[in-house]
Protein backbone atom coordinates (compact mmCIF):
# COMPACT_ATOMS: atom_id res chain seq x y z
CA UNK A 1 0.00 0.00 0.00
CA UNK A 2 1.74 3.12 -0.92
CA UNK A 3 1.51 6.34 0.77
CA UNK A 4 1.06 9.84 -1.55
CA UNK A 5 3.58 11.32 0.70
CA UNK A 6 6.39 9.08 -0.82
CA UNK A 7 6.78 6.40 2.98
CA UNK A 8 5.12 2.76 2.32
CA UNK A 9 2.57 2.61 4.76
CA UNK A 10 3.98 -0.50 5.76
CA UNK A 11 7.35 0.35 6.39
CA UNK A 12 6.03 4.11 8.55
CA UNK A 13 3.97 1.87 10.74
CA UNK A 14 7.05 -0.24 10.90
CA UNK A 15 8.81 2.16 12.10
CA UNK A 16 6.73 3.36 14.80
CA UNK A 17 6.18 0.38 15.57
CA UNK A 18 9.77 -0.08 16.42
CA UNK A 19 10.14 3.57 17.89
CA UNK A 20 7.37 3.10 20.51
CA UNK A 21 9.25 -0.81 21.38
CA UNK A 22 12.76 0.66 21.99
CA UNK A 23 11.13 3.85 24.27
CA UNK A 24 9.54 0.99 26.26
CA UNK A 25 9.97 1.89 29.45
CA UNK A 26 11.97 4.99 29.18
CA UNK A 27 9.92 7.74 27.56
CA UNK A 28 5.72 8.05 27.19
CA UNK A 29 5.23 8.23 23.79
CA UNK A 30 2.70 10.99 22.74
CA UNK A 31 1.31 10.79 18.93
CA UNK A 32 3.04 14.19 18.75
CA UNK A 33 6.39 12.45 19.84
CA UNK A 34 5.88 9.95 17.28
CA UNK A 35 4.56 12.09 14.35
CA UNK A 36 7.44 14.89 15.11
CA UNK A 37 10.40 11.89 14.91
CA UNK A 38 9.11 10.46 11.86
CA UNK A 39 8.85 13.67 9.84
CA UNK A 40 12.26 13.83 10.88
CA UNK A 41 13.54 10.98 9.57
CA UNK A 42 11.90 10.85 6.19
CA UNK A 43 11.97 14.49 5.86
CA UNK A 44 8.12 16.66 5.88
CA UNK A 45 8.14 16.29 1.38
CA UNK A 46 7.54 12.35 2.53
CA UNK A 47 6.14 11.93 5.40
CA UNK A 48 3.48 13.90 6.83
CA UNK A 49 1.18 14.23 10.06
CA UNK A 50 -1.79 12.88 8.01
CA UNK A 51 0.14 10.09 7.42
CA UNK A 52 1.72 9.73 10.76
CA UNK A 53 -2.11 9.88 11.85
CA UNK A 54 -2.75 7.40 9.57
CA UNK A 55 -0.25 4.69 10.45
CA UNK A 56 -0.93 5.31 13.96
CA UNK A 57 -4.77 4.79 14.00
CA UNK A 58 -4.05 1.82 11.79
CA UNK A 59 -1.71 -0.17 14.52
CA UNK A 60 -4.03 0.73 17.40
CA UNK A 61 -7.11 -0.75 15.84
CA UNK A 62 -4.90 -3.42 14.75
CA UNK A 63 -4.14 -4.16 18.35
CA UNK A 64 -0.25 -4.16 17.44
CA UNK A 65 0.06 -0.75 19.67
CA UNK A 66 -2.24 0.66 22.34
CA UNK A 67 -3.44 3.43 24.24
CA UNK A 68 -2.06 3.58 27.84
CA UNK A 69 -3.15 6.19 30.50
CA UNK A 70 -1.20 7.76 34.03
CA UNK A 71 -2.40 10.65 35.97
CA UNK A 72 -4.92 12.19 33.04
CA UNK A 73 -2.21 11.79 30.72
CA UNK A 74 -2.31 9.28 27.77
CA UNK A 75 0.96 7.32 25.59
CA UNK A 76 1.28 4.76 23.06
CA UNK A 77 2.71 1.31 24.31
CA UNK A 78 3.51 -1.84 22.85
CA UNK A 79 0.82 -3.93 24.78
CA UNK A 80 2.11 -5.68 28.13
CA UNK A 81 1.25 -6.75 31.20
CA UNK A 82 1.20 -3.97 33.69
CA UNK A 83 2.95 -4.24 36.96
CA UNK A 84 0.10 -3.07 38.53
CA UNK A 85 -2.06 -5.77 37.19
CA UNK A 86 -2.68 -8.58 39.76
CA UNK A 87 -2.04 -12.35 38.46
CA UNK A 88 -4.81 -13.73 38.02
CA UNK B 1 -14.41 -13.95 40.65
CA UNK B 2 -14.83 -14.79 43.73
CA UNK B 3 -18.74 -14.31 44.30
CA UNK B 4 -18.50 -14.61 48.75
CA UNK B 5 -16.69 -12.55 50.51
CA UNK B 6 -16.69 -12.23 54.23
CA UNK B 7 -18.86 -9.68 55.55
CA UNK B 8 -16.96 -6.55 56.81
CA UNK B 9 -16.88 -4.82 59.89
CA UNK B 10 -16.72 -1.28 59.03
CA UNK B 11 -16.71 0.95 62.15
CA UNK B 12 -14.69 3.78 60.46
CA UNK B 13 -17.21 4.30 57.31
CA UNK B 14 -19.95 3.84 59.67
CA UNK B 15 -19.18 7.00 60.96
CA UNK B 16 -20.02 8.39 57.40
CA UNK B 17 -23.43 7.08 57.73
CA UNK B 18 -24.07 9.80 60.75
CA UNK B 19 -25.87 13.32 60.26
CA UNK B 20 -28.64 14.24 57.98
CA UNK B 21 -26.71 14.11 54.76
CA UNK B 22 -26.70 11.65 52.03
CA UNK B 23 -23.95 9.00 52.48
CA UNK B 24 -21.70 7.29 49.91
CA UNK B 25 -21.56 4.77 52.06
CA UNK B 26 -25.26 3.89 52.96
CA UNK B 27 -25.79 3.61 49.04
CA UNK B 28 -22.76 1.36 48.57
CA UNK B 29 -23.84 -1.06 51.69
CA UNK B 30 -27.25 -0.60 49.61
CA UNK B 31 -25.27 -2.49 46.26
CA UNK B 32 -23.09 -4.60 48.86
CA UNK B 33 -26.19 -6.61 49.68
CA UNK B 34 -26.36 -7.75 45.94
CA UNK B 35 -22.92 -7.30 44.66
CA UNK B 36 -19.44 -8.85 45.75
CA UNK B 37 -17.40 -6.16 44.29
CA UNK B 38 -19.20 -3.63 46.13
CA UNK B 39 -18.96 -5.22 49.42
CA UNK B 40 -15.33 -5.51 48.69
CA UNK B 41 -15.03 -1.80 48.09
CA UNK B 42 -16.62 -1.33 51.55
CA UNK B 43 -13.78 -3.31 52.95
CA UNK B 44 -11.34 -1.88 51.31
CA UNK B 45 -12.08 1.24 51.94
CA UNK B 46 -12.46 0.75 55.63
CA UNK B 47 -8.94 -0.18 55.48
CA UNK B 48 -7.40 2.81 53.46
CA UNK B 49 -9.13 4.75 56.58
CA UNK B 50 -7.20 2.30 59.19
CA UNK B 51 -4.16 2.78 57.40
CA UNK B 52 -4.89 6.34 56.02
CA UNK B 53 -3.58 5.13 52.70
CA UNK B 54 -4.86 4.10 49.45
CA UNK B 55 -5.20 1.04 48.55
CA UNK B 56 -5.51 1.83 44.93
CA UNK B 57 -2.97 1.41 41.93
CA UNK B 58 -3.99 4.27 38.78
CA UNK B 59 -3.81 3.97 35.37
CA UNK B 60 -2.60 1.74 32.47
CA UNK B 61 -3.65 -0.02 29.45
CA UNK B 62 -7.13 -0.77 29.82
CA UNK B 63 -9.40 0.26 27.41
CA UNK B 64 -11.66 -1.06 24.38
CA UNK B 65 -10.39 -1.47 20.85
CA UNK B 66 -9.31 1.40 19.37
CA UNK B 67 -10.20 3.78 21.96
CA UNK B 68 -7.64 5.74 23.65
CA UNK B 69 -9.93 7.45 26.56
CA UNK B 70 -13.11 6.61 28.82
CA UNK B 71 -11.49 3.75 30.56
CA UNK B 72 -9.69 4.45 33.32
CA UNK B 73 -7.89 1.78 34.76
CA UNK B 74 -7.78 1.15 38.68
CA UNK B 75 -6.42 -2.13 40.88
CA UNK B 76 -6.11 -2.90 44.14
CA UNK B 77 -2.95 -3.16 46.00
CA UNK B 78 -4.79 -5.79 48.35
CA UNK B 79 -6.21 -8.69 45.97
CA UNK B 80 -5.53 -11.15 47.98
CA UNK B 81 -7.92 -9.63 50.71
CA UNK B 82 -10.42 -8.08 48.49
CA UNK B 83 -10.24 -10.55 45.85
CA UNK B 84 -13.57 -8.86 43.64
CA UNK B 85 -12.16 -5.32 43.86
CA UNK B 86 -8.38 -6.24 41.97
CA UNK B 87 -9.38 -4.73 39.37
CA UNK B 88 -12.18 -2.36 39.78
CA UNK B 89 -11.49 0.16 36.57
CA UNK B 90 -14.01 3.42 36.20
CA UNK B 91 -16.04 3.80 32.22
CA UNK B 92 -17.23 7.25 31.24
CA UNK B 93 -20.39 7.39 29.43
CA UNK B 94 -20.51 10.43 27.29
CA UNK B 95 -24.02 11.88 28.95
CA UNK B 96 -26.35 13.26 26.65
CA UNK B 97 -26.45 17.78 26.12
CA UNK B 98 -28.12 19.03 29.17
CA UNK B 99 -28.16 15.48 31.48
CA UNK B 100 -31.68 14.59 29.79
CA UNK B 101 -32.39 11.10 30.41
CA UNK B 102 -35.70 9.21 30.15
CA UNK B 103 -36.17 6.70 32.85
CA UNK B 104 -35.72 4.20 30.52
CA UNK B 105 -32.15 4.81 28.95
CA UNK B 106 -31.04 4.78 32.77
CA UNK B 107 -32.58 1.72 33.06
CA UNK B 108 -30.34 0.12 30.02
CA UNK B 109 -27.31 1.60 31.82
CA UNK B 110 -28.42 0.44 35.06
CA UNK B 111 -29.05 -3.31 34.11
CA UNK B 112 -25.87 -3.92 31.90
CA UNK B 113 -23.68 -2.31 34.86
CA UNK B 114 -25.47 -4.30 37.32
CA UNK B 115 -24.48 -7.10 34.78
CA UNK B 116 -20.96 -6.28 34.58
CA UNK B 117 -19.94 -4.15 36.86
CA UNK B 118 -20.17 -3.17 40.57
CA UNK B 119 -24.00 -1.41 40.06
CA UNK B 120 -22.46 1.72 41.37
CA UNK B 121 -22.50 4.64 39.23
CA UNK B 122 -21.58 8.37 39.77
CA UNK B 123 -23.97 10.88 38.71
CA UNK B 124 -22.09 12.97 36.92
CA UNK B 125 -18.15 13.09 36.95
CA UNK B 126 -17.01 16.62 37.30
CA UNK B 127 -16.21 16.89 33.73
CA UNK B 128 -19.95 15.49 33.13
CA UNK B 129 -19.52 12.29 32.13
CA UNK B 130 -21.86 9.48 33.88
CA UNK B 131 -19.70 7.31 35.56
CA UNK B 132 -19.91 3.81 36.09
CA UNK B 133 -17.61 2.88 39.03
CA UNK B 134 -16.18 -0.48 38.93
CA UNK B 135 -15.24 -3.41 36.79
CA UNK B 136 -12.48 -5.93 35.28
CA UNK B 137 -10.58 -5.87 32.46
CA UNK B 138 -12.57 -9.03 30.73
CA UNK B 139 -15.98 -7.24 31.15
CA UNK B 140 -14.59 -4.12 29.15
CA UNK B 141 -15.68 -5.33 25.67
CA UNK B 142 -18.98 -6.70 26.47
CA UNK B 143 -20.24 -3.52 28.50
CA UNK B 144 -18.88 -1.23 25.46
CA UNK B 145 -20.74 -3.20 22.91
CA UNK B 146 -24.24 -3.47 25.00
CA UNK B 147 -23.62 0.15 25.43
CA UNK B 148 -23.11 0.98 21.74
CA UNK B 149 -25.69 -1.18 20.70
CA UNK B 150 -27.95 1.08 22.82
CA UNK B 151 -26.80 4.05 20.99
CA UNK B 152 -24.22 5.04 23.95
CA UNK B 153 -20.66 6.01 23.78
CA UNK B 154 -18.03 6.52 25.78
CA UNK B 155 -16.27 9.38 27.20
CA UNK B 156 -13.36 10.91 26.90
CA UNK B 157 -9.90 10.66 29.62
CA UNK B 158 -6.41 10.87 29.05
CA UNK B 159 -4.85 13.63 26.50
CA UNK B 160 -7.96 13.81 24.41
CA UNK B 161 -10.74 16.09 23.95
CA UNK B 162 -13.07 15.35 27.22
CA UNK B 163 -16.38 14.99 26.82
CA UNK B 164 -18.03 18.52 26.23
CA UNK B 165 -20.87 19.19 28.57
CA UNK B 166 -23.54 22.29 28.88
CA UNK B 167 -25.60 23.54 31.06
CA UNK B 168 -29.68 23.46 30.26
CA UNK B 169 -29.81 26.00 27.77
CA UNK B 170 -32.56 27.20 26.16
CA UNK B 171 -34.40 23.87 27.22
CA UNK B 172 -35.40 25.09 30.28
CA UNK B 173 -34.07 28.17 30.81
CA UNK B 174 -35.00 31.72 29.17
CA UNK B 175 -31.63 33.47 29.78
CA UNK B 176 -29.76 31.46 27.48
CA UNK B 177 -28.13 33.61 24.71
CA UNK B 178 -27.36 30.39 22.35
CA UNK B 179 -28.85 26.84 21.83
CA UNK B 180 -25.99 25.30 24.21
CA UNK B 181 -27.37 21.79 23.62
CA UNK B 182 -26.97 21.63 19.86
CA UNK B 183 -23.40 23.24 19.65
CA UNK B 184 -22.54 20.29 22.74
CA UNK B 185 -23.65 17.76 20.34
CA UNK B 186 -22.49 19.51 17.35
CA UNK B 187 -18.97 19.79 18.77
CA UNK B 188 -18.87 16.04 19.81
CA UNK B 189 -19.97 14.53 16.56
CA UNK B 190 -17.78 16.77 15.03
CA UNK B 191 -14.49 16.10 16.95
CA UNK B 192 -14.83 12.14 17.68
CA UNK B 193 -11.30 11.54 16.20
CA UNK B 194 -9.81 13.66 18.94
CA UNK B 195 -12.41 12.51 21.77
CA UNK B 196 -11.44 8.96 21.31
CA UNK B 197 -8.27 8.38 19.93
CA UNK B 198 -5.35 11.12 22.10
CA UNK B 199 -3.67 13.57 19.76
CA UNK B 200 -3.15 16.32 22.17
CA UNK B 201 -0.49 17.23 24.49
CA UNK B 202 -2.96 16.89 27.47
CA UNK B 203 -6.83 17.19 28.24
CA UNK B 204 -8.70 19.87 26.55
CA UNK B 205 -12.29 20.66 27.67
CA UNK B 206 -14.84 22.18 26.17
CA UNK B 207 -17.96 23.93 28.64
CA UNK B 208 -21.23 25.99 27.41
CA UNK B 209 -23.04 27.81 29.21
CA UNK B 210 -25.44 30.13 27.67
CA UNK B 211 -25.36 32.80 29.17
CA UNK B 212 -23.09 35.14 31.89
CA UNK B 213 -24.81 32.99 35.22
CA UNK B 214 -22.32 30.08 33.79
CA UNK B 215 -24.13 27.45 35.27
CA UNK B 216 -21.64 24.79 34.53
CA UNK B 217 -18.84 26.99 35.74
CA UNK B 218 -16.91 27.31 32.54
CA UNK B 219 -15.05 30.07 33.43
CA UNK B 220 -13.64 28.10 36.15
CA UNK B 221 -12.99 24.85 34.46
CA UNK B 222 -13.22 24.77 31.21
CA UNK B 223 -9.88 24.75 28.89
CA UNK B 224 -12.61 26.70 26.26
CA UNK B 225 -15.37 28.53 27.83
CA UNK B 226 -18.20 29.34 25.88
CA UNK B 227 -20.24 31.30 27.40
CA UNK B 228 -23.88 33.47 26.28
CA UNK B 229 -23.95 36.95 25.57
CA UNK B 230 -25.25 39.63 24.56
CA UNK B 231 -24.56 42.76 22.27
CA UNK B 232 -26.88 45.93 22.68
CA UNK B 233 -29.48 46.93 25.65
CA UNK B 234 -30.87 44.83 28.15
CA UNK B 235 -34.52 45.05 27.63
CA UNK B 236 -36.70 46.31 30.43
CA UNK B 237 -40.49 46.54 30.93
CA UNK B 238 -40.63 49.07 33.02
CA UNK B 239 -44.42 47.89 34.02
CA UNK B 240 -43.08 44.70 35.27
CA UNK B 241 -39.86 47.13 37.35
CA UNK B 242 -42.77 48.98 38.41
CA UNK B 243 -44.51 45.90 40.15
CA UNK B 244 -41.26 44.16 41.62
CA UNK B 245 -40.95 47.26 43.36
CA UNK B 246 -44.95 47.47 44.40
CA UNK B 247 -44.95 43.94 45.77
CA UNK B 248 -41.71 45.01 47.80
CA UNK B 249 -38.37 44.55 46.15
CA UNK B 250 -36.50 47.94 46.88
CA UNK B 251 -35.41 48.58 43.12
CA UNK B 252 -33.08 50.89 44.63
CA UNK B 253 -30.48 48.95 47.49
CA UNK B 254 -31.58 45.47 45.90
CA UNK B 255 -30.74 45.93 41.97
CA UNK B 256 -29.41 49.45 41.63
CA UNK B 257 -26.56 49.81 44.79
CA UNK B 258 -25.53 46.16 43.93
CA UNK B 259 -24.65 46.47 40.56
CA UNK B 260 -21.05 46.07 39.97
CA UNK B 261 -20.75 49.01 37.43
CA UNK B 262 -23.48 51.08 38.92
CA UNK B 263 -24.82 51.12 35.53
CA UNK B 264 -28.64 51.83 36.92
CA UNK B 265 -30.98 53.81 38.08
CA UNK B 266 -34.45 54.14 39.37
CA UNK B 267 -36.30 57.35 40.74
CA UNK B 268 -39.26 55.42 41.82
CA UNK B 269 -40.85 55.13 38.28
CA UNK B 270 -38.78 54.01 35.79
CA UNK B 271 -35.26 51.94 35.55
CA UNK B 272 -32.83 53.62 33.84
CA UNK B 273 -29.64 51.41 32.40
CA UNK B 274 -26.59 52.91 31.09
CA UNK B 275 -26.02 49.84 28.60
CA UNK B 276 -22.32 50.58 27.75
CA UNK B 277 -21.21 50.34 31.07
CA UNK B 278 -23.03 47.07 31.65
CA UNK B 279 -20.54 44.29 32.28
CA UNK B 280 -23.03 41.93 32.22
CA UNK B 281 -22.92 40.51 35.80
CA UNK B 282 -26.99 38.79 35.34
CA UNK B 283 -27.54 40.34 38.72
CA UNK B 284 -30.29 42.48 37.99
CA UNK B 285 -31.96 40.00 35.22
CA UNK B 286 -31.88 37.36 37.64
CA UNK B 287 -33.55 39.69 40.55
CA UNK B 288 -35.84 40.40 38.33
CA UNK B 289 -36.67 37.82 35.33
CA UNK B 290 -39.90 38.92 34.86
CA UNK B 291 -38.83 42.78 33.93
CA UNK B 292 -35.51 42.41 32.50
CA UNK B 293 -34.22 40.28 29.76
CA UNK B 294 -30.72 39.86 28.23
CA UNK B 295 -30.31 42.46 24.45
CA UNK B 296 -31.43 40.71 21.19
CA UNK B 297 -28.54 40.34 19.69
CA UNK B 298 -27.19 37.31 21.17
CA UNK B 299 -23.88 34.82 20.80
CA UNK B 300 -21.01 33.85 23.06
CA UNK B 301 -18.00 35.04 24.07
CA UNK B 302 -15.04 33.14 24.04
CA UNK B 303 -13.00 32.31 26.99
CA UNK B 304 -9.62 30.37 27.09
CA UNK B 305 -7.37 28.64 29.65
CA UNK B 306 -9.23 27.81 32.65
CA UNK B 307 -7.95 24.60 34.80
CA UNK B 308 -8.25 22.70 38.29
CA UNK B 309 -5.05 22.69 40.17
CA UNK B 310 -3.29 19.72 39.08
CA UNK B 311 0.04 20.46 37.96
CA UNK B 312 0.11 24.27 38.98
CA UNK B 313 -2.56 26.10 40.63
CA UNK B 314 -6.06 27.00 39.42
CA UNK B 315 -6.75 29.69 36.58
CA UNK B 316 -9.89 31.09 35.53
CA UNK B 317 -9.92 31.43 31.53
CA UNK B 318 -10.19 34.95 30.09
CA UNK B 319 -11.16 36.70 27.17
CA UNK B 320 -10.43 35.44 23.59
CA UNK B 321 -13.35 36.82 21.60
CA UNK B 322 -15.71 39.08 23.14
CA UNK B 323 -19.08 38.32 21.03
CA UNK B 324 -19.15 35.42 18.53
CA UNK B 325 -22.38 34.23 16.98
CA UNK B 326 -23.30 30.98 17.83
CA UNK B 327 -25.31 29.33 14.81
CA UNK B 328 -24.84 26.66 13.09
CA UNK B 329 -22.90 25.17 11.67
CA UNK B 330 -20.30 26.85 13.84
CA UNK B 331 -17.41 27.07 11.40
CA UNK B 332 -16.22 30.05 12.84
CA UNK B 333 -15.70 29.01 16.42
CA UNK B 334 -14.49 25.50 14.69
CA UNK B 335 -11.96 27.32 12.78
CA UNK B 336 -10.63 29.20 15.66
CA UNK B 337 -10.40 25.86 17.95
CA UNK B 338 -8.17 23.73 15.08
CA UNK B 339 -5.66 26.57 14.97
CA UNK B 340 -5.32 27.12 18.82
CA UNK B 341 -5.27 23.29 18.59
CA UNK B 342 -2.23 23.67 15.78
CA UNK B 343 -0.50 26.33 18.16
CA UNK B 344 -1.09 23.89 21.48
CA UNK B 345 0.48 20.75 19.64
CA UNK B 346 2.99 22.35 18.14
CA UNK B 347 4.43 24.51 20.70
CA UNK B 348 2.77 22.82 24.40
CA UNK B 349 5.10 20.55 26.41
CA UNK B 350 3.68 17.06 27.98
CA UNK B 351 1.17 17.64 30.20
CA UNK B 352 0.84 21.36 29.60
CA UNK B 353 -2.80 22.50 29.25
CA UNK B 354 -3.53 25.73 26.99
CA UNK B 355 -3.60 28.32 29.71
CA UNK B 356 -0.38 26.72 30.85
CA UNK B 357 0.94 27.19 27.63
CA UNK B 358 0.01 31.23 27.07
CA UNK B 359 1.00 32.25 30.63
CA UNK B 360 4.47 30.85 29.39
CA UNK B 361 4.41 31.97 26.44
CA UNK B 362 2.74 35.30 27.21
CA UNK B 363 -0.96 36.32 25.67
CA UNK B 364 0.62 38.65 22.93
CA UNK B 365 2.54 35.80 21.30
CA UNK B 366 -0.41 33.60 21.18
CA UNK B 367 -2.55 36.07 19.86
CA UNK B 368 -0.31 36.94 17.52
CA UNK B 369 -0.10 33.27 16.26
CA UNK B 370 -3.74 32.74 15.92
CA UNK B 371 -4.00 36.26 14.16
CA UNK B 372 -6.26 37.64 16.83
CA UNK B 373 -6.38 41.17 17.48
CA UNK B 374 -6.38 42.45 21.17
CA UNK B 375 -9.26 43.87 22.55
CA UNK B 376 -10.05 46.02 25.74
CA UNK B 377 -12.19 43.22 26.36
CA UNK B 378 -9.38 40.77 27.55
CA UNK B 379 -7.87 43.01 29.86
CA UNK B 380 -8.87 41.48 33.06
CA UNK B 381 -7.22 44.03 35.15
CA UNK B 382 -5.54 47.19 35.07
CA UNK B 383 -1.56 46.56 34.81
CA UNK B 384 0.37 47.30 37.50
CA UNK B 385 3.55 46.15 35.69
CA UNK B 386 4.58 49.55 33.81
CA UNK B 387 7.32 47.82 31.79
CA UNK B 388 5.33 46.51 29.39
CA UNK B 389 5.77 47.50 25.57
CA UNK B 390 4.19 47.26 22.25
CA UNK B 391 5.32 46.68 19.20
CA UNK B 392 4.56 50.21 17.73
CA UNK B 393 6.59 51.69 20.58
CA UNK B 394 9.63 49.48 19.33
CA UNK B 395 8.77 50.62 15.49
CA UNK B 396 8.55 53.75 16.50
CA UNK B 397 11.69 53.92 18.43
CA UNK B 398 13.19 52.14 16.03
CA UNK B 399 12.45 54.83 13.30
CA UNK B 400 13.80 57.30 15.59
CA UNK B 401 17.47 55.63 15.79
Amino acid sequence: MADLSGVPMDELQNEIFKMVQEDMGKKQLKAKDITNAMIQKFGEDKCSKESCKEAIRTLIDSGRLVYGYFGGSSSIQVPHKEGSEPDK
Amino acid sequence: MANETKKTSTPLLDELEKGKWPSFVKEIKKMADKNPRAKDLLGQLEQSYKDKVTHWKHGGLVGVRGYGGGVIGRYSDSPDKFPNVAHFHTIRINQPSGWFYTSKALREICDVWEQHGSGLTNMHGSTGDLVLLGTSTDNLEPIFTKLTNKGWDLGGSGSVLRTPSCCAGPARCEFACYDTLDLTYDLTQAYQDVLHRPQFPYKWKFKMSGCPNDCVASVARADMSIIGIWKGDIQVDQEAVRAYAKSGVDVQSEICDLCPTKCMSWDGKDLKIVNKWCNKCMHCINAMPKALRPGKERGAAILIGAKAPILQGAQMSSVLVPFMKMEPPYKELKDLVEKIWDFWGEYGKNRERIGELIQRVGMGQFLEALEIEPKPQMVANPRTNPFIFYEEYFEEEGEQK
